[in-house]
């Protein structure tokens, strides 16, 4: 059997897709944690292009990001399929990771500008939030439906990442009466056993988030 | 029969990679032009949270997003298969899909709106990103290796936009001294069968782009 290793890095949500994936399927991996302040020669060897984390390197061979990394396991394991077999199904599925992928940039200003600008960013994100819970999840139990797929897995930011970033920079976007259906979703994720293993912790996150918080806030006064 | 519609745009690099793909494995569709300065109720009713082209519709169900249309389409229709069958392989087509959309053209976009004391960075960051996937080409002839795949088709606006955009605007980003492998690809590219019968009428486009940088006042 050919070797698996993730360069990671934690507390990188990035990362931790692709650990709960490899775990959903129960594949054995080695965890290598990399410092991205010093990046190690294996990263920038493995991923030319982007020299970031999270990649997945199989039989020596690297895949870098992370949603690429997500389809490459749904394929080589296909043991607990994390993808419906309906090719319309998978489409839709597609769509919402793509989504909210192209969506980050909005969450990361809300987290990294100040006034007016981190208002906006703010609403913008509310209004992302809604559009996920409305149109991606509406009433089922999880993206992937009665069991977690890669969707709901590609959002799982949202469950284990949000609440802390919200703590640091002090506003709260997922009210759980204004996303009733969401904030359910993110008690539910994180109820699911590999997910709730597999989760930073609290504390530290919100430690660190704190601390980036402090530094972006200092870059906008100067 | 099965019912196969695409709502697209004529000049839209992202409606042609649909009508590539579905061209190259003889799907029958019904294709409808968009007005994008005045959207139709059937693009707001298919593409509610983008509203945008292109959108397939198949039997009724629409599918938004480029990318996702053609995975869908190659999962669809078996003939000449647009993504390898080889999972890494697979994984690595979806790599240079996603450097094209996500790195390559938010940087030549980067170029053509900066202001004129940022153009010269643009300029190079757009250079280095090329240079990579110049790189990745290496002595292939087409990103899918001896036919057009996946990376081909989502190559096409650097196949045959930019150099519309480089003639309507005056900037020249690719040409054979900085890009000579690069441009080999782009003369096999639109000189391929399927991809030929796949664009816009090059003088229809280049006088469109030239309307709209006069519009904005904008000036390379």
């Amino acid at each position: 059997m050919e070797e698996v290793k993730l360069l990671g890095a934690r507390p990188s949500p990035f990362s931790y897709r692709v650990i709960w994936a490899l775990k959903l399927k129960g594949v054995c991996y080695e965890f290598v944690e990399e410092n991205l302040s010093n990046k190690s020669a294996w990263l920038l060897q493995y991923n030319p292009v982007h020299k970031k984390i999270p990649v997945l390197i199989h039989g020596g061979k690297p895949i870098a990001e992370s949603t690429i990394i997500l389809e490459y396991i749904e394929e080589t394991w296909p043991q607990n399929p994390l993808l419906p077999e309906d090719p319309y199904e998978r489409a839709m599925a597609r769509f919402w990771i793509k989504f909210g992928e192209d969506k980050n940039p909005t969450f990361f200003a809300f987290f990294q500008t100040v006034g007016e600008e981190q208002e906006k960013a703010a609403k913008e994100s509310k209004e992302l939030l809604g559009i996920i819970e409305e149109l991606g999840l509406g009433d089922k139990k999880f993206f992937g439906g009665d069991k977690v797929g890669l969707t709901d897995v590609a959002f799982g930011w949202i469950a284990g990442w949000l609440q802390p970033m919200e703590e640091a920079v002090g506003v709260k976007l997922l009210e759980p009466g204004s996303f009733p259906r969401l904030h359910l979703w993110t008690q539910n994720f994180k109820e699911v056993a590999v997910i709730k293993e597999n989760l930073p912790d609290y504390d530290e996150m919100l430690a660190y988030f704190k601390s980036l918080r402090q530094m972006f806030m200092a870059l906008a006064k100067s | 029969m099965a019912e196969v519609k695409l709502l697209g745009a004529w000049g839209s690099p992202f409606s042609r990679r649909v009508e590539m793909a579905l061209k190259l494995k003889g799907v029958e569709y019904e294709y409808i032009e968009e007005d994008l300065g005045n959207k139709s109720p059937l693009l707001l009713k298919y593409n509610p949270i983008h509203k945008k082209v292109p959108v397939l519709l198949h039997n009724g169900k629409p599918i938004a997003e480029s990318l996702v249309i053609l995975e869908y389409i190659d999962e669809t229709w078996k003939t000449n298969p647009i993504l390898p069958e080889d999972p890494y392989d697979k994984a690595m087509a979806r790599f240079w899909a996603k450097f094209l959309d996500d790195t390559c053209m938010p940087a030549i976009w980067q170029i053509m709106w900066s202001k004129e004391n940022q153009r010269e960075k643009a300029m190079e960051e757009a250079i280095q990103h090329l240079k990579t996937l110049e790189n990745e080409l290496k002595d292939k002839r087409f990103f899918g290796g001896e036919t057009i795949g996946l990376v081909d088709i989502v190559a096409n606006f650097i196949g045959f936009w930019l150099g519309a955009f480089q003639e309507a605007s005056g900037m020249e980003l690719v040409n054979k001294e900085r890009f000579p492998v690069l441009c080999r690809w782009i003369d096999e590219y639109v000189n391929c069968s399927v991809v030929k019968q796949n664009l816009p009428p090059r003088d229809k486009l280049i006088a469109f782009l030239q309307s709209r940088f006069s519009a904005s006042s904008w000036k390379y």
